[in-house]
């Protein structure tokens, strides 16, 4: 196992570059940093001088290699916008994002597993047809829809609920649940079917048999057997999640990473791009390798090589 | 497959789980406190008054002052200089407003003029507004309260540019430097600098020895709201007292509701749809008085902007810009004109053209721009929309090639010298070109004579008028909106907050 975990750990820094450079040139490629900074009122001799700060008139691969190196030193670059250093504008909006991710991860995972046991259990009944379809439902339903459907509901109806920003675990309420539909259907059905697959085998025939109670069995042998894909597709959500919350965090005014990235892809802030994509990428390695770490411990069987 | 006796056992493991999530009693306001809360569209991520954009300057002039004042209507008053006067063509002083105080107690001097203006013009410096000033040659001090700025050559446009540029004190930069400055701005504005949350808040206090007078609420709390569906939320639920940017769709959601409303004032953004006159068939000017013909705008107006903003009177400046003519009309919607006069330019049966626009940059910007390619069908002139996002917008102006019709927003800021530059060959984003206009707009610049410059600018609006580079469409509106019980506040027409005399009732 700690051959497995050392040998992930020294893959990340590949994963890292391999992302930078996409990030990279795609942001090169596709607009000028300067003309968008400086403006259409900028002179030749302005926009020359900045060109030249940021080794803009370099050749791409030179251009890389130079931020590249910055980057290994801890140097993100600083923002043209705001004339500060990237990582720490980055940092600081991290916090919310990972917040909002969790909360939603929560929802999404518990919810989903239980109402997809509920769907095991009550398999082909009408509170199995009902939770399938209110997955399916909740699966096609775009999030800024959803956002605003709940603010409208619970903010403006209800009155219970405050419409967005941050504060109080109330603010969290709306917009960690957009963000858990997004995936939650996924879980209900995922859960749905393992279930159902676990409880024919064997093991469970015999715990049967042995005349344990049908809670027992469920909680105790059924459970740990049937969760394991659940899990592994849990690893593979950080990143959806993270996506998704860009549009969540726009809708309820949360102030995380995904917005501080839009604005800056459209301003071509090379050095915040970048460095958000850096910190973004390194949560989705390190989520997976802890799920896959919590795997081999739950489920023995998993030999991590 | 189960018995009964297992089907109940997710429902008690549910019934844990909601007893956890019920909701408790929604949150209690601060009622001995007079709060202010505000729903921005746009933040930035810093407070540093070298970004320079309006959504920065908006929340660095609540904690800071020019020293010449912009107000709503783009007029300018006293601010932290009381007097100005050009001693000759490159010189002007400032008389300086007298004990006023920095939020620390220091007293602000001519020296933080100095300080500040320099600071910008250094050439090692980023700063966002640099490029409107930077025909200052040099500040010098006269004595504590009178500043001169001596300018390369005549700048009559200085002044308006002042009214952009907060003072910051000299003693507070050498103390923290640029970067403490902006953690925690400091100034001689209304309001204190309390907190800052990064795409979230800023937090700020009443100044009690303001030297306008202490702010009638006790704290004003700046949020960012970027959803404008949820700004209108917001404001419906109370949170919010002031919202900016209200989406179109939205206004009669407001208008229809009580205790809110809608708070609009034209902006000097003048819309224009710009034609590419160096190819045909637009190097035709014929071709081009006919689309202004042939598009419909009091209908646009009433339509995609629900009646807010105005209808550009045939030229290119806003109504409350110096500079304006107010003797040019904009021509009537005529499609039987439209079709005869292209008839006669050499096109019976119309053309194929295209329209490039940004989506989101301007109020409704697609959907106007839908709209007039259908307008202009009815004449046809088949014209598809061209929708680019803002990084290829900015490479289709580097290489001069912007498609056969382009829509684009000039702000004057009230002053017509931002705007009409922009149909001048050294721009870099005129097609058309007239030695007329080009001539007058120098002459208009290289004085501080106020009815030379006046006359310049009318006869520049004729000639606009006469050729249409561009159709000219619309003053576009800030859209505000408010809570009824909010007094003392007023829509502004640059998107500067000014909040000092805000109270609710």
């Amino acid at each position: 196992m700690f051959n497995f975990i050392a040998r992930r750990i020294l893959f990340i820094p590949i994963s890292l570059l391999i992302v930078t450079f996409v990030a990279f040139v795609v942001l090169r490629i596709t607009g000028d940093p300067v003309e968008i900074y400086l403006g259409i009122e900028s002179t030749p001799e302005q926009v020359a001088v900045l060109r030249e700060q940021l080794h803009l008139d370099q050749p791409l691969p030179i251009q890389f290699l130079i931020f590249i190196t910055d980057v290994v030193q801890g140097d993100f670059g600083t923002s043209l916008q705001y004339d500060s250093p990237a990582m720490p504008l980055v940092l600081q909006r991290l916090g919310p994002t990972l917040q909002l991710v969790a909360a939603g991860l929560c929802i999404a995972f518990f919810g989903g597993v239980l109402l997809g046991i509920a769907c095991a259990v009550w398999k082909d009944r009408v509170s199995d047809f009902a939770i399938s379809s209110f997955a399916i439902a909740g699966q096609s339903m775009p999030s800024f829809w959803l956002g605003i459907l709940l603010i409208q509901i619970f903010a403006l109806d209800l009155k219970i609920l405050p419409t967005s920003g941050t504060g109080t675990w109330q603010h969290l309420i709306l917009p960690s649940v957009t963000l858990s539909m997004f995936i939650m259907p996924n879980f209900v059905l995922l859960t749905r079917t393992s279930f159902i697959e676990t409880v024919t085998e064997q093991y469970v025939v015999t715990a049967r048999a042995k005349g344990l109670s049908e809670g027992l069995i469920l909680f105790k042998h059924v459970l740990p057997n049937a969760i394991n894909p659940v899990l592994s597709f849990l690893g593979l959500q950080m990143g959806r999640l993270i996506g998704g919350s860009i549009i969540t965090e726009t809708i309820f005014a949360w102030p995380g990473v995904g917005r501080l990235m839009i604005g800056s892809i459209f301003q071509r802030d090379v050095p915040i791009v970048i460095a958000a994509v850096f910190v973004v990428c390194l949560a989705i390695i390190i989520s997976n390798l802890i799920v896959d770490i919590f795997l081999s411990v739950i489920d023995p069987r998993i030999r991590l090589k | 497959m189960f018995g009964a006796r297992l089907s109940r056992a997710p429902i008690r493991l549910a019934r844990v789980v909601l007893a956890g999530a019920i909701l408790s009693a929604p949150m209690s306001g601060l009622a001995a406190e007079k709060v202010l809360t505000i729903g921005a569209a746009i933040f930035p991520d810093s407070l540093s008054t070298s970004v320079s954009s309006f959504a920065a300057l908006s929340l660095n002039l609540q904690t800071t002052d020019t020293l010449v004042r912009r107000n709503n209507d783009a007029s300018l008053s006293e601010g932290l200089a009381v007097k100005w006067e050009p001693q000759n063509d490159t010189t002007w002083r400032f008389q300086l407003r007298e004990g006023v105080k920095f939020h620390d107690g220091v007293e602000f001097t001519s020296a933080d003029v100095k300080d500040t203006l320099d600071f910008i013009l250094d050439p090692e410096s980023v700063y966002g507004s640099k490029r409107r000033i930077t025909q200052i040659d040099r500040v010098e001090i006269v004595d504590k309260y009178t500043v001169d700025i001596i300018t390369k050559k005549p700048f009559p446009t200085l002044i308006r540019a002042l009214s952009d540029i907060p003072m910051e004190p000299k003693h507070y930069h050498e103390k923290v430097g640029r970067d403490g400055m902006a953690k925690e701005p400091m100034g001689t504005g209304p309001f204190k600098f309390a907190k800052w949350v990064p795409g979230d808040r800023l937090e700020l206090e009443a100044y009690e020895d303001y030297w306008g007078g202490a702010p009638e609420v006790d704290r004003v709390v700046i949020r960012q709201i970027p959803e404008g569906a949820t700004r209108v939320a917001s404001l419906l639920a109370g949170e919010t007292q002031i919202i900016e940017e209200v989406p179109v769709d939205l206004i009669p959601k407001i208008e229809q509701t009580d205790g809110v409303e809608i708070a609009a004032v034209e902006s000097t953004v003048g819309l224009a749809l710009t034609m590419d006159t160096r190819k045909p068939p637009f190097d035709n000017p014929k071709v081009r008085e006919a689309l202004d013909y042939a598009i419909d705008k009091p209908l646009i107006l009433e339509q995609m902007l629900k009646g807010k903003g105005t209808l550009l009177k045939g030229q290119l400046l806003t109504s409350n810009t110096f500079g304006h003519n107010p003797n040019l009309q904009p021509r009537p919607y005529d499609p039987e004109k439209a079709k005869q006069i292209l008839a006669e330019a050499g096109f019976p049966n119309g053309f194929e053209t295209s329209i490039t626009t940004r989506s989101g940059k301007y109020l409704s910007d697609v959907d106007i721009s839908n709209a007039v390619s259908g307008m202009l069908a009815k004449v046809g002139v088949k014209a598809s929309v061209n929708v680019v996002e803002g990084g290829v917008f900015s490479k289709m102006v580097k290489a001069r090639d912007m498609g056969p019709i382009h829509m684009v927003g000039w702000y004057s800021l009230g002053d017509g010298d931002f705007a009409t530059v922009w149909f001048t060959e050294p721009s870099g984003r005129a097609y058309w070109k007239s030695d007329e206009y080009e001539k007058l707009f120098v002459e208009a610049r290289s004085t501080v004579d106020e009815q030379k410059r006046l006359t310049a600018y009318h006869r520049m609006m004729e000639i606009l008028n006469e050729e249409n580079p561009s159709v000219f469409m619309f003053g576009l509106p800030s859209i505000y909106a408010k809570s009824s019980n909010l007094e003392g506040w007023g829509p502004p027409s640059d998107k500067l907050l000014r909040l000092h005399t805000a109270n609710m009732k």
